[in-house]
């Protein structure tokens, strides 16, 4: 509990520091575009299909999991350099 | 000798003429009693004479003509009679029907109640005490039959309250609860058990609305806290179910309290010399819930975090929380006293809590801007939410006036698509359609893809140049 207390007391310290930047809602609209609605929709439509075709959710869900590991391997590379694993 | 059988013979026709008589007469009144209990019904045979005041059960589930039943009588002695009446007054024949022979009995645990035949009508049956009554409640039979094995209730019904079996004085139920979400017009609601111990020693309650967010977020709300009882003094043990008014309030954080304290005057007048070393602080109940209406705030919600678990730590209080159970291992004087469950309980972490911080400083201090617009991006792609898809049509001329309207759902494909998929169900058990056959099997294939995929790259990235300028393997 007092770690609790500490962590409460530590986001609210810096929730106090932070607190006159404005808070985001909704991601901007450019030029007439709304982002915002676009990528709700968007991700709702591909929800709907992938709630149908549930094969292609599974496919994607492994795509992306290799995505990650290769975006994780090119961060290791970008911070360690030439020591990260399989560099000379 | 003939005198003297002459003698016999009239006192035997006296005694038979008696016998009959009595006989009759014991007949007369059974009818009489009978006829009496006929005209006993529903409407008219109210239970006023025999008012439930001590809140015991109302038995209506007995038939034939035995029937044992576990009335709730304690700590004192009870009779079990029966009584018959009229329209309106009621007689009682103690004795015809008793428990255990008609002996009054003391803590009774179980009764049969014999009833005298298997045909005709029954009457009103009660248990009352008929000496000093002390504590605990009686079973009570407001009830007539009209035929054997059919009882119909009648008079005051009342079910054993949760006082009944624990008089103890505690908290039932608080609205609005700890943690909820309300709209603006909070009903509040207070439901406790006050124990009759506690009643003879004044004690009073008071609930007060704290606002969390007054000198803070929220303009214009100038209560510092409002008192929805202040002082109301208990007289009366058993349920406490105050009228609490309704209050519209703006949206943020609060804190309801509620407060049950001993008056201090009130104990030292009555006995100065016990009273006056009694801690006028003495609660015997404070608990407090923090509420939301509509939406919280950020000060607000991590105030409310701090206080629930500042009393947590301090469990002095009788909390609704299980964290002041825990909280209970911290005091030696605590039968429950735990050293290592008290250093487990201060110093780590408690999951639900920390996630709750979590979510605070996410809604906090992730959707400040410019880092907000990733959250923003992260929360929309993370969304299970589904949006159908939209429908198109195009409407073609065809000659004058006379149109050709064709339209394109994409969304009732894929429904019928879905719908067949899911309509293929395995022919040996019709509860196993196709994604449930299927599906796992899929998973599989991927996984094992996903996971040969990562490790060939794995091994691979251990390459290293041979001496001929070429590149190996490990494994080479």
């Amino acid at each position: 509990m007092i770690a609790n207390i500490f962590l409460n007391i530590v986001v609210l310290i810096i929730g106090a520091i932070f607190s006159w930047l404005p808070v985001v809602t909704s991601l901007p609209t450019i030029n007439g575009f709304d982002i915002d609605s676009a990528l709700v929709t968007g991700i709702g439509q591909l929800n709907t299909f992938l709630n149908t075709f549930w094969p292609i959710k599974y496919m994607i869900v492994g795509a992306l999991t290799i995505f990650s590991y290769y975006i994780l391997k090119m961060g290791l590379k970008f911070i360690l350099g030439h020591r990260a694993p399989g560099q000379h | 000798m003939a005198k003297k059988r002459s003698i016999a013979k009239k006192w035997e026709a006296t005694m038979s003429l008696k016998a009959l008589v009595f006989l009759l007469v014991i007949l007369g009144s059974f009818f009489i009693s009978h006829g009496k209990a006929l005209a006993c019904g529903a409407d008219d045979c109210h239970g006023s004479a025999f008012p439930n005041t001590q809140g015991g059960n109302v038995i209506t589930s007995f038939t034939g003509i035995n029937n044992t039943w576990t009335p709730i009588m304690t700590g004192a002695y009870y009779d079990f009679y029966w009584e018959y009446g009229t329209d309106s007054t009621y007689a009682t024949a103690s004795g015809s029907v008793n428990a255990f022979g008609g002996s009054p009995v003391y803590d009774m645990t179980a009764l049969q109640a014999r009833f005298g035949s298997t045909t005709g009508h029954y009457y009103a049956y009660t248990i009352e005490p008929i000496s000093s009554y002390t504590t605990g409640n009686f079973d009570i039979i407001y009830a007539y039959s009209d035929s054997p094995g059919h009882l119909i209730p009648f008079g005051p019904s009342s079910t054993p309250g949760p006082c009944d079996s624990d008089p103890s004085t505690r908290i039932l139920s608080m609205y609005p609860g700890d943690g909820d979400i309300v709209s603006s017009t909070v009903a509040f609601t207070l439901d406790a058990c006050m124990d009759p111990a506690d009643v003879t020693g004044s004690y009073s309650v008071k609930v007060t609305l704290h606002n969390i967010d007054q000198n803070v977020l929220i303009p214009g709300f100038s209560q510092s806290d409002l008192y929805l009882i202040n002082g109301e003094n208990i007289t009366t043990s058993g349920e406490y179910n105050p009228s609490i008014t309704p209050v519209l309030l703006p949206d943020g954080n609060y804190r309801l309290n509620v407060v049950f304290e001993q008056s201090y005057l009130w104990g030292l007048l009555q006995n100065p010399f016990t009273h006056l070393f009694v801690n006028p602080f003495t609660k015997i109940l404070n608990i407090s819930h923090s509420f939301i209406v509509n939406h919280g705030t950020f000060i607000g919600n991590l105030s409310n975090n701090i206080f629930s678990e500042t009393n947590s730590i301090l469990g002095g209080y009788t909390s609704t929380k299980t964290a002041s159970q825990l909280a209970k291992t911290c005091n030696p004087l605590d039968g429950d006293f735990d050293l290592i469950q008290c250093l487990h309980f201060l110093f780590v972490p408690d999951g639900q809590a920390l996630a709750q911080t979590l979510t605070q400083a996410k809604d906090g201090i992730f959707t400040r801007m410019p880092w907000g617009y990733l959250t923003r991006f992260i929360t929309i792609l993370s969304s299970t939410d589904t949006v159908d898809f939209d429908t198109y049509s195009h409407t073609f001329p065809i000659s004058g006036s006379e149109n050709l309207t064709i339209g394109f759902n994409p969304g009732e494909i894929l429904t019928g698509a879905g719908e067949f998929v899911d309509s293929i169900h395995d022919p040996l058990n019709p509860d196993v359609n196709f994604k449930d056959t299927f599906g796992p099997m899929i998973k599989l294939v991927i996984a094992l893809g996903v996971i040969i995929t990562i490790a060939k790259d794995l091994m691979g990235s251990h390459q290293h140049e041979n001496e001929g300028g070429g590149k190996n393997t490990k494994l080479s």
